[in-house]
């Protein structure tokens, strides 16, 4: 392999040929670029094998003759719709399409099951039958709520509150009084 | 329509352009190219469920690779089909008459010419070339495809470029004498 040297610098063959046909890195190319400014014949070179691959770009392959391809082929080929077979071929033969769409796909799937929580829908009767339900309930429980208040009132303060209270009191009235008749006599 | 059967026809109308024009730059000769190409597509339908959908480029490509080189090999090549390459040489109009843009005329003369040079490469060349350059295949299918590995296929791409253009460049100061 030739290798070139512009003053100080180094420059192989392939380097030139693979930045002229555009597969060269970034730092080739940008010291061809500082090369092909101070050397007008490495630039004569340069621009001849950019010609070339340019030429090269504009070669257009034959098409396969219809002669070529097989009956059953040829018969069925109408069916298929030429986006049809991109977008299937395009899922065949690039792994990493089909995987992201996949990938995709189950994002936006536990993204929705996550965020929106599953709403019930219900009937216009069965609402009306919770709505009774509901008011059913509140008159039962206020019917508790009542005869607890009534219970509480009538035979616990009345009978275990206030009539031992009344009868500790009559006993210190009574103890108040004999006292005062002993002071007395 | 099977399952087999749509994945045959899928392939073929995926590669038989590839397989075509690489046969056609590879055996010199269309008559020959349709032959592979053909005998490719048979190989193809009774091995169609031995390969993985994903690696079907690889394999198709080396088919036709291997029928080619066997056509070679096989074929004792005449000169005669060497020449073919330049019969288009013939429809170009005189020098003299020349009239119309005159540099457009030269761009397609080098531009038919390049294509008869590529033609003319040598064969561990030209196959990685024609594969990388005008089939548009990355290093690595190259190598799965020609057995070659990665340097290999990149030396000789660069190889064939460089021989290109000596070609030319000989090409076009004989043109000029």
């Amino acid at each position: 392999m030739k290798t070139m040297k512009f003053n100080k610098t180094k420059l192989s063959e392939a380097e030139l040929i693979s930045s002229a046909y555009g597969d060269a890195n970034i730092f080739t190319r940008l010291k061809i670029l500082y090369l092909r400014k101070k050397h007008p014949e490495l630039k004569a070179l340069f621009c001849e094998y950019k010609s070339t691959a340019k030429l090269l770009k504009n070669i257009v392959p034959e098409d396969c003759p219809d002669t070529l391809l097989p009956t059953s082929l040829k018969q069925n080929r109408k069916q298929y719709h030429p986006y049809l077979i991109k977008v299937l071929l395009g899922l065949i033969n690039k792994p990493a399409l089909p995987a992201a769409a996949f990938l995709i796909l189950i994002f936006i799937t536990l993204f929705s099951v996550l965020k929106t929580s599953p709403e019930q829908s219900f009937s216009q009767l069965e609402v009306e039958l919770a709505n009774k339900q509901v008011k059913q309930t509140l008159v039962l429980v206020n019917s508790v709520f009542r005869t607890s208040t009534k219970q509480l009132r009538k035979n616990i303060l009345s009978e275990k509150v206030a009539n031992p209270i009344n009868e500790g009191m009559n006993i210190i009235e009574d103890y108040i009084k004999e006292k005062q008749n002993e002071t007395l006599n | 329509m099977e399952l087999v059967d749509l994945k045959y026809n899928i392939l073929v109308q995926r590669y038989k352009n590839k397989m075509f024009g690489y046969a056609l730059y590879m055996l010199k000769n269309r008559m020959d190219a349709e032959d592979v190409t053909q005998e490719a597509m048979i190989r193809l339908w009774k091995n169609v469920n031995s390969f993985k959908v994903r690696a079907a480029s690889s394999y198709i490509m080396r088919i036709t690779h291997n029928l080619c080189i066997d056509h070679i090999r096989k074929a004792t090549i005449s000169k005669n089909q060497f020449v073919s390459i330049d019969d288009s040489f013939l429809e170009l109009p005189d020098n003299d008459e020349t009239n119309s843009p005159e540099m457009e005329t030269q761009k397609n003369m080098i531009g038919q010419e390049l294509e008869s040079l590529i033609r003319q490469l040598p064969e561990n060349y030209r196959a990685p070339f024609v594969l990388y350059q005008l089939q548009g295949f990355k290093y690595k299918e190259i190598g799965q495809i020609l057995d070659m590995t990665l340097s290999a296929v990149k030396v000789n791409i660069m190889r064939a470029r460089q021989k290109l253009q000596d070609d030319l460049r000989l090409y076009e100061n004989h043109e000029i004498q």
